[in-house]
């Protein structure tokens, strides 16, 4: 580039520039004091005895050192665990697979109408989801005992047995999300090239061969952002619990998310609701990191 | 026209932030100088929660005609919010640390702990007369901050816990005389169970939202017939007593032995199952009698059994206190006093909610048999006191109940893990 | 497009099970909609109870409980994150997108990393900050936490598919800074900006965590929020709680029918773009 031409052309980039930085301000504003802030401030309080009353006094490590040995804690670790173990592979396979079958073998009006019904309870929010499923499981008069009623079988006390009762709580959170995670299998599988997969119909694949083969590794960067999205939320999960088994039976339900609200919002212990809730921010990040090396740095 | 809409939008989001941080400051300054303003007529912000349940006039209408005297006489105006139950304690601890302008002055508060602990109460004792303490019965049950001064004016106490039988159950049962020790009454429920298998015999609430609901019924009523005190003379928590392990003992006897359902732990709303006609027996406050009369329950009750310790209930009171932010304590003191006087209680038991008379000039009486149990048994009902973290203490101890009537712990098990977290956890 | 299978006994199976799949998603919300119908006072629900288009569970949801107020605020808190959401996502998208802004990748970098964090974390000190302000019980406090990173991201993803060519043919002819972004890069993305608005108005309309810790007060309560607290006081009466619950769902579904290929685009968009 020659010597005159690089006036000009700095001073548009500086014009432009200073453009690009009025665009971005306002909402990098409301990014730093309403989101990234909060996040500092949590960490701060997290080392130290706040009840919103009187200014929050240092304590250094004591509220870590109490998480270690809360026991309710442990327990809410362990359900959230096996929330996300049920959730996210059920979820993430069950909307694989209905999507697949739209997609391959029902690309018509009906499989539009399906793929259309299937989504619906996604519109739902958790409230209403919790509270019509509440009805459906009671355990006297409930419409899921009445229905095995009639076949001889229960009642069961579906929401008053530890197990049964986190079993369910994954399960409504399954029927209320597939429908958001098989719309999106469902257009990364038409996204991929028609020539692909006629070639490999030409090759006589089986269906099997079709789809574990060629479907599931072509979608692999959807299947990564479902399991992505899935864990986040599926570890963060409240509004459920909150609605419909409020933490119990004997704690069999409380997760992490619902005992930092309980503990912040409830008892105003900031401080020590900060500590655990870094601390799900820590085992979130980790279970990303060991995914993220799953899927094999896929998504730059 | 959209993008207009949305910048005007936009910018009056903006101004409201901008206008909000610098709020902080203005509610600081204000802070001092208002009040002196002088011939205007001073604000009281007063909170009270709902209570009238039925159909009858609104707490709301209620209290707008009883304040108007008030207001007229002492030139100021009392701006009255009307709260839900929902989250009540929660609502008002954020509320008082709101400060003033947005919390209120006089409040109606029921766990007090937290709040005289953040120094949020304002000490009553300057505005009380020793007429005063003649004349309001229940005034030393209110709560005390540490240094002895009373805190809270106790505006409803009573509703103890008692035991309804429906009588019609009892005698298809062939039962004709209500029991009086644990013994009889486990014996009751034996029976009750075998003349009619597909009812309860007897309810309780451990599937309640939170632990303070749960205990309020299934706990506390047998705790103190046990002879169990929540405190010790120290002050502090005493609940790993002989008196708990009998009551956890007994607790789970009912549920070994069938009288208790797998559903106790879940179901939250045993009160509904008494009025259905679904169970023969509940523990519940005395309020709750009308409500029984009319669903056409043919009811019974008993103050409580005798424990070790002899008959027993609870009962709860419930206060109005000064935030320590409020300008003019006297004035709210003085409303206070006329809240709870006979001139605006009378009506309000008659045309709210019954309770106990709070003064010696005040004219109504609880309907018998209640009337007779408050002046003959006051002294076998007491209350359970505000403490450290209660509010978690009982969530904590109702989680291990369930835990032992869906036969995880023993009883000896659910007090030693209760006080085991209680110490590492919540005590400071 | 690949040729239809052969109708063989696989392909017939996978229809019914696909059907029996649809028809379990939608059971439980029809049987919502039934209860709400539905005058009982004891736990079991009798079909007899059932009086279909008579609103008394909803008339008294009105009537008795202020259910207009909550419905209200939630339909403010909506449109005003939808806008507010759409106002910020996108001006900082065009600028992350297509201006040589220094230290660019850094700070956008920032944004995106804001999406793994657990909002229980960022909910603490906000409201704290909130509480400090004075700001609890407003619809700004209610609004504030909507704006995310997700919209910033997937309105980069956007912004970005818009030729230079045309930015630049519209500077040479000497288009302003401002008529360039409203007039030619917004309407480029347009089906972008009503994804991001189906999402804003889905999680503004269904939130519960936040509007429950920040709107303490009766009168500024959401719908979910009001249909969250109304179950407590009626527990054996299923009727009220499901009508509010019919009440909750029924406008996302309204909204659904009338613009359903624009949700299922949408979401197909927002997931496979982004």
């Amino acid at each position: 580039m020659s010597k005159p031409n690089r006036r000009p052309a700095s001073r548009l980039m500086r014009r432009q520039a200073a453009y690009g930085i009025a665009y971005i301000t306002p909402g990098m504003l409301i990014f730093l004091v309403f989101c990234i802030a909060p996040i500092f401030m949590t960490v701060f309080y997290s080392f130290t005895q706040y009840n919103l009353a009187q200014p929050p006094q240092w304590l250094g490590l004591e509220n870590y050192a109490k998480v270690f040995t809360n026991s309710q804690l442990r327990r809410a670790l362990f359900n959230t665990v096996i929330y996300v173990i049920i959730t996210v592979p059920l979820q993430t396979l069950m909307a694989m697979f209905v999507a697949n079958f739209l997609a391959e073998y029902l690309n018509n009006r009906y499989g539009r109408f399906l793929r259309s019904v299937i989504f619906i309870p996604t519109l739902a929010s958790y409230v209403a989801a919790a509270s019509v499923w509440e009805v459906i499981l009671a355990s006297k008069g409930g419409l899921l005992n009445e229905i095995l009623g009639i076949f001889g079988l229960g009642p069961y006390n579906w929401l008053g047995e530890p197990t049964s009762a986190l079993v369910c709580v994954s399960l409504v959170a399954v029927w209320k999300s597939v429908g958001y995670f098989t719309i999106i299998f469902y257009a990364g599988i038409m996204n991929i090239d028609v020539s692909v997969r006629e070639a490999a119909l030409i090759d006589g694949a089986t269906p099997r061969q079709r789809f574990w083969k060629i479907t599931v590794p072509l979608i692999k960067p959807i299947t990564y952002l479902n399991v992505t999205l899935g864990i986040i939320w599926s570890f963060q999960a409240f509004d459920i619990v909150y609605k419909l088994t409020g933490g119990g039976p004997y704690g069999a339900t409380s997760t992490v998310a619902y005992i930092i609200y309980a503990y912040a919002f409830q008892d105003f212990r900031i401080g020590y609701a900060s500590a655990v809730a870094v601390l799900l921010l820590l085992v979130i990040l980790v279970i990303h990191f060991i995914q993220q090396r799953f899927f094999e740095g896929k998504e730059d | 026209m959209k993008k207009v809409l949305a910048l005007t939008l936009a910018a009056s989001l903006s101004i409201g932030l901008l206008a909000g941080c610098g709020g902080d400051q203005t509610a600081q300054n204000g802070g001092d100088t208002q009040g002196s303003g002088s011939g205007a007529p001073t604000e009281l912000t007063l909170w009270l929660p709902i209570y009238q349940f039925g159909d009858g006039i609104s707490d709301e209408e209620f209290w707008n005609g009883k304040l108007d005297a008030f207001e007229a006489e002492n030139n100021c105006t009392v701006n009255l919010e009307i709260l839900s139950w929902s989250d009540y304690a929660t609502v008002i601890y954020t509320g008082m640390l709101s400060g003033a302008g947005e919390g209120p002055d006089v409040v109606y508060v029921t766990e007090t702990y937290d709040l005289i602990n953040a120094g949020l109460l304002a000490p009553l004792d300057e505005y009380i007369t020793d007429e005063d303490r003649e004349k309001y019965v229940f005034l030393d049950q209110g709560a005390y901050n540490t240094e002895g001064q009373l805190c809270t004016w106790p505006m409803m106490a009573g509703n103890p816990c008692v035991i309804y039988y429906n009588m019609d159950m009892l005698e298809a049962a062939g039962i004709t005389e209500l029991p009086t020790t644990w013994d009889e009454f486990f014996n009751v429920c034996v029976a009750l169970k075998e003349a009619n298998p597909d009812v309860w015999p007897f309810i309780q609430s451990w599937g309640a939202t939170n632990g303070v609901s749960a205990m309020l019924a299934s706990f506390w009523p047998f705790f103190f017939q046990a002879g169990g005190t929540v405190l010790d003379e120290e002050g502090n928590l005493n609940m790993d007593s002989e008196a708990t392990l009998e009551v956890l003992t007994f607790i789970n006897k009912l549920k070994t032995e069938g009288i208790f359902d797998d559903s106790i732990v879940t179901m939250d709303d045993p009160n509904g199952k008494f009025v259905n006609g679904e169970a023969a027996i509940i523990i519940n406050g005395t309020g709750n009698a009308s409500t029984y009369t009319e669903k056409g329950i043919d009811w019974q009750c008993s103050l409580g059994l005798e424990g070790s310790a002899g008959v027993a209930t609870n009962f709860s009171v419930d206060s109005l206190a000064v935030a320590s932010y409020c300008e003019n304590k006297a004035l709210a003191a003085d409303l206070i006093k006329y809240i709870t006087s006979a001139e605006c209680m009378d009506d309000y038991h008659e045309q709210i909610y019954g309770m106990p008379s709070l003064t010696t000039d005040a004219t109504y009486t609880e309907p018998e048999p209640f009337q007779s149990m408050y002046t003959n048994d006051a002294d076998k009902m007491h209350v359970v006191p505000s403490f450290e973290g209660s509010a978690s203490f009982m969530d904590q101890f109702q989680q291990n109940v369930q835990g032992m009537l869906m036969g995880q712990l023993t009883p000896e098990q659910v007090i030693e893990q209760t006080m085991t977290y209680y110490n590492e956890q919540i005590a400071s | 497009m690949i040729r239809r299978e052969r109708r063989s006994l696989r392909f017939v199976v996978g229809v019914v099970l696909v059907t029996l799949f649809a028809i379990l998603c939608i059971v439980p919300l029809v049987y919502m909609v039934l209860v709400s119908f539905a005058d009982t006072s004891t736990m079991y629900i009798h079909w007899d109870d059932i009086k279909l288009f008579d609103f008394f569970n909803y008339r008294y949801l009105f009537e008795n409980r202020n259910f207009g107020r909550p419905i209200l605020n939630s339909l403010i808190v909506v449109v005003v994150s939808v806008v507010t959401v759409d106002l910020v996502s996108c001006s900082m998208a065009y600028g992350f997108a297509k201006k040589p802004i220094p230290g660019k990748k850094g700070l956008f970098n920032l944004v995106l990393a804001t999406m793994m964090i657990p909002t229980q974390v960022v909910f603490i000190s906000l409201y704290v900050m909130m509480r400090q302000w004075h700001l609890l019980n407003t619809y700004i406090a209610l609004v504030i936490p909507l704006i995310g990173a997700f919209g910033v991201f997937m309105m980069r993803q956007f912004i970005q598919g818009v030729a230079n060519d045309f930015i630049e043919a519209a500077q040479i002819d000497g288009c302003s800074e401002f008529v360039i972004y409203t007039r030619i890069v917004l309407p480029m993305v347009k089906p972008a900006r009503i994804t991001l608005a189906i999402f804003t108005f889905n999680s503004a309309w269904n939130a519960l965590l936040w509007p429950l810790i920040a709107a303490t007060k009766n009168e500024m309560q959401t719908l979910t929020v009001a249909t969250s607290s109304l179950t407590s006081y009626f527990a054996t009466n299923y009727g009220p709680p499901m009508a509010a619950a019919t009440l909750s769902f029924l406008v996302p579904f309204v909204l659904y029918c009338l613009m359903q290929k624009q949700f299922v685009e949408g979401i197909a968009l927002g997931g496979v773009k982004g």
